[in-house]
């Protein structure tokens, strides 16, 4: 497969691809990549064994610098921690080169304004990646709504439990990824304002239990300015391995629900007693359907499933609701102004 | 001992349970019943085949025991009506629509003698005890959050005039959980609730709150959620749920109190998931008859009653201001 990028007159073959953070979600869209034929040509992690090892397994060039990288590939890819989203960022932006960055946009406001603003000002393509909207079951319940099936939406909730990162990695430090508000729930403050629109206000109440049972879980209640209300919650406070969604939404004309628990077509137990765990089974990868998506609108010039503006109203009502959580009151919601 | 027993207002949907389960007891009778609408008292006399009488007419039958199950407004006149003419008094929930009639009816019981129950059959829900034997046991460890449903089908009738139920989805369904929280960790309250609380979101032109999200913080520090809202369409194949789910030091909960279903495919109609192995109703019914024919206090008491139904007021005040809702202590 090849990629095209045309601008004026020059048309410009996109098949090589910069990918900035080697960390496991780097690693596994290089396997995307890979799969979508789209050659992996430069790498850089501020960890240079990271880049070293995933140069080796792709036959990228390990660089040493995000400019050398840059200056390497059509697109660039961005899977670092959210605080360093937007050094990369607007760097490839201001080299006119195509960026996919991960979700959260960034980790602050400051970060992602400026972010969308030079993607604005430069007319280089930017693209945050809310895999969720990608997920079939999710995409499913939003073109549903979208189709009228439940008629007007009155109620929505939805939730995503997970086990606390234990792996010594920069999730846990809340400076870094913002911790379950940031890093876990702004999945669902997109997916619902996807389904729902814009949130009017929304009341944060959240828990921590520090300790070598160390968890996290928030509840976050919220109106629409559509007068619906939700409902998110979000944790790592799950058993290890653990991990679970739920989206329900209710309108004047029905209901539709779906939860990962319920969700197993595919089951094994053995006689020894080991557990037997299959991942989840789909046609596509919902990494992959993403990446596609964006290198078609990249190539296409068409509006993305996810918007930058998706992305900063999902940033925006994280850190609402770490506001809120914070000075125990509901928190109106800004008009977002880029 | 056969316990006499009167059924003072029969309005409420549960009424037909708790009639079916005390003519099956084997040490209740039903005297006679009496409701303010003559027409439907005559109408249930037919049917069930119990004597519709006067109110005095039927309080003057002798009666140990009373269930009060009219409209949630008129819980009070028909409980100060029966208090010091009856030992037991079973009513349903909520125990009122206002803190006044709540003080009420229980300064009634208790100057009368009567013994006040009030209606929670979630409690007796084996999957509830066992979550309480759990929690007690200590293998979870501090609970730290509790996420918990009552969802419903929008009942219709009474239920959705303000003046005879008080409230709508959030008086209706939120007394049930908060009972049961309280329960589980005795002396434990609420102490703030912030809800919102919406009208006619999923039925038009309902002139009550058909959805209800309430956050609340309990005085032993756990936070969560609680909904309210009667978000089961007709179609759903059950009527509503309890849910919670609690995280904790050492893991996490969960109890589903109505998933024990057969599921009925029909050739037409709707899809139905029929309950077994649980009778709540019945282990109500039989915990009442048995307080009724002893003399120990009830396992559900009209304070119980009061402090869940106040949170419910607190989330329709804090809808009022936009604000979290502190509760008294």
């Amino acid at each position: 497969m090849r990629y095209i990028l045309q601008i004026g007159e020059e048309t410009i073959y996109m098949t090589r691809i910069g990918i900035i953070g080697a960390g496991s979600l780097g690693r596994y869209h290089a396997l995307c990549w890979r799969a979508l034929g789209v050659e992996v040509a430069a790498v850089y992690d501020v960890v240079p064994e990271a880049a070293q090892r995933m140069a080796a397994a792709t036959g990228a060039t390990a660089c040493d610098s995000i400019v050398d990288v840059i200056g390497r590939v059509d697109v660039l890819d961005v899977i670092t921690p959210p605080l360093a989203h937007h050094e990369a960022t607007i760097a490839g932006l201001r080299e006119g080169k195509p960026v996919i960055c991960e979700k959260p946009i960034a980790r602050n406001m400051e970060h992602a304004l400026d972010m969308a603003r030079t993607a604005k000002a430069t007319g280089v393509p930017l693209f945050i990646a809310h895999v969720v909207r990608f997920w079939p079951q999710f995409a499913h319940i939003h073109d549903q709504i979208a189709a009228g099936a439940i008629g007007a939406p009155g109620i929505y909730r939805s939730g995503r439990l997970g086990s606390y990162p234990r792996w010594g990695s920069w999730f846990a430090d809340e400076e870094m990824s913002g911790g379950v508000l940031v890093d876990v729930m702004i999945h669902d403050f997109d997916f619902a304002r996807w389904c729902m629109g814009d949130v009017a206000r929304l009341y944060v109440r959240r828990a921590h239990w520090p300790g070598p049972m160390e968890g996290k879980h928030s509840f976050a209640v919220l109106r629409f300015k559509s007068g619906a209300v939700g409902h998110i919650e979000g944790s790592w406070d799950r058993p290890p391995r653990q991990f679970q969604t739920y989206v329900e939404v209710v309108g004047d004309g029905g209901l539709l629900s779906v939860h990962s628990d319920a969700e197993k077509p595919i089951r094994a137990s053995l006689h020894s007693g080991e557990p037997v765990v299959f991942e989840t089974p789909l046609e596509q990868d919902p990494y992959l359907a993403e990446l596609r998506h964006f290198m078609e609108c990249i190539e296409t010039g068409a509006t993305p499933r996810v918007t930058v503006h998706d992305a900063l109203a999902a940033l925006q009502l994280s850190l609402a609701g770490m506001e809120s959580a914070q000075t125990g009151r509901p928190v109106t919601v800004a008009p977002l102004e880029v | 001992m056969t316990i006499r027993v009167g059924i003072l207002g029969v309005a409420h949907v549960h009424t037909p349970s708790y009639v079916r389960e005390l003519q099956a007891h084997p040490n209740a009778e039903i005297v006679g019943l009496y409701d303010r609408d003559a027409a439907l008292a005559a109408q249930k006399e037919t049917a069930w085949g119990i004597p519709a009488l006067a109110l005095d007419d039927l309080l003057g039958q002798h009666l140990t025991a009373a269930v009060i199950c009219s409209e949630n407004v008129f819980h009070r006149p028909l409980v100060e009506a029966a208090a010091g003419r009856v030992s037991a008094i079973l009513c349903e929930k909520p125990i009122a629509t206002t803190m006044d009639d709540a003080q009420a009816i229980i300064d009634a019981c208790e100057r009368g003698g009567s013994r006040l129950m009030i209606a929670f059959p979630v409690r007796y829900a084996p999957s509830v005890r066992q979550l309480k034997e759990f929690l007690e046991s200590g293998k979870l460890g501090a609970v730290h959050t509790a996420r918990t449903t009552n969802h419903g089908t929008m009942p219709g009738g009474w239920f959705v005039d303000p003046a005879l139920a008080g409230g709508g989805a959030v008086m209706d369904h939120t007394v049930h959980v908060i009972d049961l929280l309280r329960w589980l960790w005795p002396g434990v309250e609420v102490e703030e609730v912030y809800a919102e609380v919406g009208h006619a979101l999923l039925h038009p032109a309902l002139g009550i709150d058909d959805v209800g999200l309430l956050s609340f913080r309990l005085t032993n520090g756990v936070i969560g959620t609680l909904d309210t809202s009667w978000s089961r369409p007709p179609t759903y194949p059950i009527w509503g749920d309890v849910t919670l789910e609690m995280a904790g030091d050492l893991g996490v909960v969960s109890v589903d109190v109505f998933s024990q279903n057969v599921l009925y495919a029909p050739t037409s109609g709707k899809l139905g998931w029929q309950g077994f192995g649980v009778n709540l109703d019945g282990a109500l019914v039989a915990d009442f008859i048995d307080m009724a024919g002893s003399a120990r206090p009830p396992s559900i008491t009209g304070r119980d009653g009061l402090k869940a139904m106040e949170v419910a007021l607190a989330a329709y005040e804090s809808a009022r201001t936009g604000e979290p809702q502190p509760l008294t202590a």
